[in-house]
């Protein structure tokens, strides 16, 4: 364990020298150069355009052969820069052309140019994400057009390392000829030519350019994954290829049932290239069984005792589950060293929490034998389904399969979304098998048996559309300029009671007006790339005069769980968080951690003082991080940054008060028996308070930020309110007639007493003076 | 389920599923779908969309997931359960039958299937399935160990035997605790192999003792290349539920040895020198 901490310190450090290096470079420096890309987007690549045509000069738009476009690659020159092209330029090449999808070339280009829309499917390790969008590049020409080709991803990550990867190959600096785009992150320039960016980022250029007039070709990959913006802009390219005959769209997708796609884009011609795998034989558990994560250990730990050399890759469900086995595996092996000269065994974790530069620890080699001529060692990966498709690692060639994924589930009727561990599609089993055949005939262990592969599984996976709430996302069709979202093309349309709720979110929010048009608030509230509520109650957080302590509250909330809580010293985590703890609330508290994080006495050494007071710097440097950019975008809107003094006794009361102003929605009052029992308010829950709340007192009516569905359902991040404050900021939910008879509603009635009481008095008073 | 199982109690809301809400047409959300010429009951997206016999159930209704807050596998059912199965209906079905005009025999038949697919689950959740796995029929060896596997049923019972059981199988098949089916389908599959199989099995058996495991395990890849339906948690599992073997193998070798000591003078003095 010990020497696992190390390394990763190194790693860490290392990883960093390596980024500062690249961020103090001035060429690299995106944001000087280039203010207002969008409008002066590609103005002077004309000029060079001319002068270096060299090369291009023997291209015809849309007419290219392969044989031609090997030639301008083939050339002493790079037809980009004018600049003779370097010795790894050429190197590269060379593997560039061993990728499958080379070998199709010509196919490609001609089901490109004959068609406007096209569906290509490549397994992961194809080479399409790199080398199709190059194709492209040769063939359309965009720099002629003065437009750009853009490829998405649905990571960051992925479209930040591709166009890296994509700029050495074609001999450029990355964030000229071709960049990236992400939220926060433009690494791009004027000469860009090719872009690689998130799916979220195309969808908000297209907010503002409903036509994406910038692009002259757009390609959609990994659109086998469904993200909701990938669908979203799915069913919104339908619309723009009509309007834009000149736009050529290329959906690409990993996997083999693309005849969805096909028949979505009214069969559009289909290229599919085979990826390069082997057999992978699959392996059944004859019975079902009764712990699938211990059996899960012991199936990697048998593969280490008795298979061949290769590495393993074990899909779990969550990060708790994954360090669980990983330690236990770890241990498991170390005796099995010890004891019997097994060969080394080391593990990797690998899920979506964790940073960069420990997720590319999974590609370190496995270790090699303890001394010469010794059993080969092998690495173990322990990964949640992020390492279903996304990531492609060499060498493995056992995958251990449970069965189970972490999936996130929307049910408007409770209005509540959460991350429930599920059984995964025939699909995605398929493609976990799939990742055992990569470099050579691997086997795959299904920890179930064939008739529960049969019958427990669904054929494919909902897509994210279908399982999420929409109030985010129908804002952004709002702002897209879509009004009839009845009839509005989606691949997989929602559930229409998903839609309701959505909607009725937004009346309630006032983002939408009552004929249900985009409301100015509504419009502001698109700007922010935040959930509705999050971002009303920002925006309205100035009227409170606590803009300052929201904004850092919903960095807080949009971030991991700062606070720790380690099995082994839950006792000593839970006395240092009580040292953060206000008695009115989580909210609250959470503000207090992170003031206490700003502190200079904490930022003199800030790894030990989280360490010390169970915080997970990870997860405050994140919140940090948000606060800034969200910050940045509320001065872009002129929203006022103000807060009540400290002193004044009323700064915590206008901070729950703000809180209400974005969270009405999701209140729960007390019951009359019961220690800890709440009801929701209007969608009548039973609901307890989570363990972890750090309320002192039992408050008739608090707000929450969180609904946990388990056996018991817990609402968690919970801070009191008043009544009073509810019916005075969200007098429509709070109409006091929609109610039925019951606790609530006298609650309620009671509470409009004492505030028209109150006002009466103000009156009365006034009167007097 | 039983009064020493922990009390789970939780108390279940007025209207669990809000239907409150999902019934009523009066909200926002349905004004505007209405307005925008949705019906009740039909789905959205595009009209007369090409791909809309693709949709799935999904897009009429949210999805709906059983929440799962323990380690149970895919498939499996906690042990508890596999006795809770209502088994009262019995009767109710001979009488059915009865008068769907089944002769008697056939009655009792059947019933005898359900009696001995009960026999078979009390046994399996009482104790835990012991597995074999099947090496071909019986044929005349050097080695001495087919006395030992004597016990085992693949090799010497009868093909009735055999049939009655496979039936059983194909009645619980859902129930999880079967014991022959990977029996049966081994031997289904290699039914002649025999002196492999039969190392294996060995390989297999001595994995159980932790500690000796480990010398046997360099030979478990290739025997794994050989027979297909050993997959690693099967023989995991044999080795957590074969313990008694272990035992009657070590008695098994006391019994050899004493065997030879017959024969041999000097390992006779052993034995008794150990023993006095």
């Amino acid at each position: 364990m010990v020497d696992r901490r190390s390394d990763s310190e190194d790693g860490s450090r290392a990883k960093r020298q390596k980024m500062d290096k690249s961020g103090t470079d001035p060429r690299d420096n995106p944001y000087l150069a280039h203010m207002y890309a969008d409008t002066s987007s590609n103005g002077n690549s004309s000029s060079q355009a001319d002068n270096k045509n060299s090369a291009f000069a023997k291209l015809q738009r849309h007419k290219t052969t392969a044989t031609l476009a090997q030639k301008v690659e083939d050339d002493d020159f790079n037809p980009f820069t004018n600049r003779p092209f370097s010795s790894k330029y050429f190197s590269i090449l060379k593997t560039r052309r061993d990728l499958p999808v080379h070998a199709q070339r010509d196919e490609f280009l001609r089901l490109y140019q004959e068609s406007q829309i096209l569906v290509f499917v490549g397994e992961t390790g194809s080479g399409k994400t790199t080398q199709i969008p190059q194709f492209v590049l040769l063939d359309d020409l965009p720099q002629t057009q003065r437009k750009m080709v853009a490829c998405t991803q649905p990571r960051r990550v992925a479209a930040m390392s591709v166009a890296q990867r994509v700029a050495a190959e074609l001999d450029v600096t990355l964030g000229e000829e071709v960049g990236y785009s992400i939220r926060f992150e433009d690494m791009t320039s004027p000469k860009t030519v090719l872009k690689y960016m998130t799916d979220g980022m195309l969808l908000r250029e297209a907010m503002n350019d409903h036509d994406l007039k910038r692009y002259s070709t757009i390609i959609l990959d990994e659109a086998h994954e469904r993200t909701m913006s990938t669908d979203v802009l799915m069913g919104l390219l339908k619309e723009v290829v009509v309007r834009r005959p000149d736009l050529k769209i290329i959906i690409m997708s990993a996997t083999l049932d693309a005849q969805k796609f096909q028949r979505y884009f009214n069969d559009a011609p289909l290229l599919a290239v085979p990826g390069r795998t082997h057999p992978v034989e699959i392996f059944y558990t004859p019975e079902p069984e009764q712990d699938y994560v211990e059996a899960a250990i012991r199936t990697v730990l048998q593969i280490h005792a008795t298979e061949d050399e290769g590495d393993i890759l074990l899909f779990l469900t969550g990060e708790e589950e994954i360090e669980d086995a990983a330690r236990k595996i770890s241990l498991e092996a170390d005796e099995m060293v010890r004891e019997a000269d097994a060969g080394p065994l080391k593990t990797y974790t690998l899920y979506g929490s964790l940073p960069p530069h420990m997720q590319q620890r999974i590609f370190e080699p496995a270790p090699p034998p303890r001394r010469p001529g010794g059993r080969p060692g092998r690495k173990v990966i322990i990964s949640t389904n992020i390492a279903e498709t996304s990531l492609t690692i060499d060498g493995i060639v056992y995958v251990v399969d449970p069965g189970f994924s972490k999936q996130k589930i929307y049910n408007p009727r409770i209005r509540v979304e959460s991350l429930l561990v599920s059984p995964i599609s025939k699909a995605s089993a398929q493609q976990r098998a799939g990742r055992a055949g990569r470099t050579r005939p691997g086997k795959c262990f299904r920890l179930y048996t064939e008739g529960a592969f049969k019958k427990e599984l669904i054929d494919q996976t909902y897509p994210e559309i279908l399982r999420s709430n929409l109030s985010s996302t129908v804002l952004e069709l709002k702002k897209l300029g879509i009004d009839d979202l009845v009839h509005f093309d989606l691949m997989d349309p929602p559930a229409p009671e998903t839609l309701m709720r959505a909607l009725e979110e937004l009346n309630y929010l006032a983002c939408l007006d009552d004929d249900g048009n985009l409301t100015p608030l509504g419009r502001l509230a698109s700007e922010f790339p935040l959930d509705p509520a999050l971002a009303v109650m920002l925006i309205s957080s100035p009227e409170f005069y606590c803009s300052n302590e929201i904004l850092s509250i919903t960095a807080l909330l949009s971030v991991p769980q700062i606070f720790v809580r380690p099995a082994s010293q839950r006792k000593r985590a839970d006395e240092m968080k009580n040292l953060f703890a206000h008695p009115d609330g989580d909210h609250l508290t959470l503000l207090n951690a992170y003031h206490a994080f700003k502190s200079p006495d904490a930022q003199e050494n800030l790894k030990q003082w989280c360490h010390d007071h169970f915080l997970s710097l990870r997860s405050l440097q994140s919140a940090d991080n948000v606060r800034m950019q969200l910050l940045r975008i509320m001065e872009r809107e002129e929203l006022e940054m103000i807060s009540t003094p400290f002193e004044d006794k009323k700064y915590y009361e206008n901070i729950r008060r703000a809180l209400c102003a974005g969270f009405f929605m999701q209140v729960a009052k007390k019951e009359t028996q019961g220690k800890n029992m709440y009801m929701t308010i209007k969608d009548h829950q039973n609901v307890l308070l989570h363990p972890s709340t750090v309320l002192a007192h039992e408050a008739e009516w608090v707000l929450y930020n969180e609904f946990v569905l388990t056996t018991k359902n817990y609402i968690r991040t919970v801070t009191a309110v008043k009544p009073e404050w509810l019916i005075d900021i969200a007098p429509t939910y709070y109409d006091i007639s929609t109610f039925p008879k019951g606790d609530i509603r006298s609650s309620l009635l009671r509470a409009a007493e004492r505030l028209s009481r109150k006002e009466k008095m103000r009156a009365d008073s006034g009167k007097r003076r | 389920m039983g009064l020493a199982a922990p009390r789970k109690r939780t108390k279940i809301s007025h209207d669990p599923n809000n239907t409150n809400w999902s019934r009523s047409t009066t909200g926002f959300g349905h004004k505007i779908l209405s307005s925008q010429g949705w019906t009740p009951g039909s789905f959205l997206g595009a009209r007369n969309a090409a791909h809309a016999d693709m949709f799935t159930a999904a897009s009429a209704s949210h999805i709906r997931v059983i929440v799962k807050d323990d380690t149970l596998g895919l498939g499996a059912r906690s042990k508890r359960d596999a006795l809770d199965e209502p088994t009262g209906l019995d009767a109710f079905k001979g009488l059915l039958g009865r008068l769907n005009g089944k002769s008697d025999a056939e009655l009792q038949a059947d019933q005898r299937k359900r009696d001995d697919v009960k026999l078979a689950r009390y046994a399996a959740t009482k104790w835990q399935a012991v597995r074999f796995v099947s090496a071909g029929l019986l044929t005349q060896e050097k080695k001495e160990e087919s006395t030992q596997k004597a016990r085992e049923p693949g090799d010497i019972e009868s093909s009735s035997l055999r049939t009655s059981e496979e039936e059983d199988q194909k009645q619980s098949a859902t129930e999880g605790t079967n014991t022959e089916t990977e029996d049966s389908k081994s031997r289904e599959r290699g039914g002649k192999k025999s002196k492999k199989d039969k190392k294996d099995k060995k390989d297999k058996k001595d994995k159980k003792d932790r500690k000796e495991k480990k010398e046997k395990k360099r030979k478990r890849p290739e025997s794994h290349c050989e027979n297909e339906t050993a997959t690693p948690s099967e023989t995991e599992r044999s080795v957590r539920e074969r313990r008694p073997l272990g035992r009657q193998m070590i008695r098994g070798r006391h019994i050899a040895q004493k065997k030879k000591a017959l024969m041999d003078e000097k390992s006779l003095n052993e034995i008794f020198m150990i023993k006095s």
